[in-house]
């Protein structure tokens, strides 16, 4: 394994340089552009405005998918129930989850109880569990009103094959992760990179997989989980 | 594979596709599909200012070419923060022979790869190939052109246009295939195929939409999940952008991903948006163990230095080919290279020289629709303009162009020989008649005629109808 290697740098910078006219600057001032269009959008929401944006554009993802996209507006008190029928929806099979406490506090546990819970000391095992799993269930860190977009951050216990394999995946939105857009997703990994945090991934997810590679045909599932549901907690 | 896609001429390629029915009606079809979405889209944009955010667009990305020195040390320098490797390639070849020689040195016996036109450019695969690496091309397109024989592609978003669903069950049914042309059950059958290539594969390769310097972060963009595979289960992951591909911030980054999905596919997202930042977490059980990336020049340098340097603002979108009439006609392959449509016609040129593509800026009508949609703000129809210009008057390329020019230039200031001209042409233009149409051309009137029927030139000249119009005469 090599880390930290740079080859070549010093002669491909120089001829930029050169070619630029001026020595390479130890500094650059970031612009202000002449316009911030996306600062307008959902502009003043609130959160359960926010949230209601959220679902209405999931359930735009939803017409165009031929049922391969859902969403439901719940309370915490419906959780449990909810995620429960959403794992077996489309038959039984096993399911594969992080390795997070925050399942627990929502009090998944026991809809849980037999769920592979990813475990990173048993390496590619983990994979092999997420290759054969019919559901996935992940809790959304960042989420985005105007796509319907949750993200997922790379962190131990959030293993990224579990996120992409599962034929099936259920999302649990906490309202109070909602944002209006891209914008203020790219804002706080902006905050997060100045501070030194940079997740090693970090994915926004707004729909099952699909292509239209075929004659321009949407199929769904090409690689990623076929079908997706979201379940947006108006009070988390 | 390289820039260039096949040895014939341009006029060879432009007959065969011009004869390839399927492949014109998969054009028109897929231009109004994606401009239909496109523009229904955009006006949901914010308040449907779409200018207002090209502008914006416009902005970042020149910002960042215009620091390219300064961003790309910062993100090199991020990149290696984040525990990864960096390998600044000069040209193809250079790029190509480090990615392969690491393939080589780790023992790396399968790679799958993402889609990636500079990968394409740099001609990678063929090397991983000859070097006995097991390519395994996982975007759905581009696995059915590498079961096809390496067929090149069409369309940067779409390689696999100019496929039509039985064509590609025959190529699938190469593989084991048995069932029928429907693109779900052919969908499936890749699905099953790759599965688990992308859980066993030790190298990962993918492109790169966006390089964010303030992060070290490479962006990708897709709406199938193989690129988030593609950085999920390999150990050894390798990245390769264009040196242009650099944005300064996450909060520049946003407006770039933004215009780039609802440009390319008519979608306000893609399914897929990833941010990888170089090697997984100690102790994680997936992500890359070993990260590079390879930054590309492969001419970019000279395009900067040049008066054509505003290309380099390109986001690979492909809304200028979407929009622009002639690739209507005649397709992606006819660009005889990998990049095609208007960004084709400016940017191959420069990659790859004069002589091999001086005919592509006549591929263009100078219409400035391209112009009009594109998301970097680009203007592309002056560009193309300008590679005209150096063909005629600095390359002096084609003696019978600027023998016709001279000629014209002659007859239209001498309103003598202009008469005379429009007065002997509907003479002369007779023998080429059939049913009151010009049919028959020859030379350049052949291209025309050849495809469509041509108005007769008429005996009364405009002048003189208009003259005897105004005495009463024929109105």
């Amino acid at each position: 394994m090599v880390k930290g290697q740079i080859l070549n740098r010093e002669s491909f910078i120089s001829n930029l340089s050169n070619i630029l006219g001026r020595e390479m600057p130890k500094e650059v001032v970031h612009p202000e552009f002449s316009c911030k269009p996306q600062l307008e959008i959902y502009k003043g929401f609130t959160q359960a405005q926010l949230a209601e944006e959220f679902h209405k554009n999931a359930l735009v993802n939803k017409a165009g998918s031929g049922g391969k996209i859902d969403s439901l507006i719940i309370e915490k008190k419906d959780l449990a129930k909810t995620v429960a029928e959403k794992l077996v929806e489309h038959g039984n099979g096993p399911i594969v989850a992080w390795n997070d406490e925050r399942f627990a506090e929502l009090g998944l546990s026991d809809v849980l109880k037999d769920a592979y819970v990813w475990n990173d000391e048993k390496g590619r095992e983990n994979i092999n569990m997420a290759l054969n799993a019919h559901y996935g269930v992940c809790i959304s860190d960042i989420s985005l009103a105007e796509t319907a977009s949750y993200t997922v951050i790379d962190k131990l216990g959030k293993g990224r094959s579990s996120n992409f394999l599962p034929l099936n995946y259920v999302c649990i939105v906490p309202q109070s992760t909602i944002v209006p857009r891209l914008t203020q997703g790219m804002q706080k990994l902006h905050e997060m990179s100045k501070e030194g945090i940079n997740p090693a991934a970090i994915n926004f997810i707004c729909g099952s997989s699909s292509s239209s590679d075929i004659e321009l045909n949407k199929v769904w599932g090409v690689h990623g989980p076929v079908r997706l549901t979201y379940l947006v907690v108006t009070d988390l | 594979m390289g820039i260039k896609i096949n040895d014939q001429s341009f006029k060879k390629n432009l007959e065969k596709n011009l004869n390839d029915d399927f492949m014109r009606a998969a054009m028109v079809k897929a231009q109004d599909l994606i401009n239909t979405n496109r523009t229904n889209v955009l006006s949901q944009l914010g308040d449907g200012n779409y200018r207002e955010w090209q502008k914006l667009s416009g902005e970042i990305r020149a910002h960042a070419i215009d620091n390219l020195d300064f961003y790309l040390t910062q993100f090199s320098e991020n990149v290696v923060k984040n525990g990864g490797n960096v390998f600044f390639a000069k040209d193809a070849k250079e790029a190509s022979q480090y990615i392969t020689n690491l393939a080589v040195e780790r023992g790396v016996k399968k790679v799958v790869k993402a889609k990636s036109m500079v990968t394409e450019e740099i001609g990678l695969n063929h090397d991983l190939i000859d070097a006995g690496v097991d390519v395994k091309e996982t975007d759905l397109a581009e696995y059915i052109l590498q079961l096809d024989d390496w067929n090149p592609p069409s369309h940067m978003v779409v390689p696999s246009l100019h496929l039509n669903k039985t064509q590609i069950r025959d190529v699938f049914a190469k593989s084991g295939y048995d069932g029928k042309d429907i693109p779900e059950d052919l969908a499936a059958f890749a699905r099953a195929q790759l599965r688990n290539e992308f859980v066993t594969a030790d190298m990962g390769i993918y492109g790169c939409n966006f390089a964010i310097a303030e992060s070290g972060a490479i962006t990708l963009i897709s709406n199938e999940g193989n690129i988030d595979l593609c950085t999920s289960a390999p150990e050894l992951q390798v990245a390769v952008m264009g040196m242009e591909r650099i944005v300064a911030t996450y909060e520049d980054a946003d407006i770039c991903i933004s215009l780039l999905a609802r440009n390319a596919v008519g979608a306000k997202s893609t399914s897929y948006t990833t941010f990888v930042n170089g090697i997984t977490e100690e102790g994680a059980a997936d992500g890359a163990k070993e990260f590079h990336v390879v930054i590309v020049d492969n001419g970019r340098s000279k395009v900067l230095k040049s008066q054509f340097k505003e290309v380099l603002q390109c986001m690979r979108c492909a809304a200028c080919l979407n929009i622009c009439p002639i690739y209507r006609q005649v397709g992606g392959h006819s660009y005889n290279a990998i990049y095609s449509g208007p960004l084709g016609v400016v940017l191959t040129p420069l990659l790859a020289g004069y002589d091999d593509f001086k005919e592509l800026p006549y591929m263009c009508s100078l219409c400035g629709a391209c112009t009009e949609v594109c998301p970097s703000d680009i203007k592309l129809h002056s560009l193309i303009h300008e590679h005209k210009r150096v063909l005629a008057e600095e390359k002096k390329i084609s003696a019978f162009w600027g023998a016709s020019m001279s000629g014209a230039g002659m007859v239209f200031s001498r309103p003598w020989m202009y008469k005379l001209g429009t007065s002997v042409a509907p003479y002369v233009t007779a023998p080429l008649m059939e049913d009151g149409k010009i049919k028959k051309g020859v030379g350049i009137l052949k291209g025309w005629t050849d495809k469509r029927d041509m108005p007769a030139l008429e005996k009364i000249r405009f002048r003189d109808w208009y003259v005897s119009r105004g005495k009463g005469g024929n109105k």
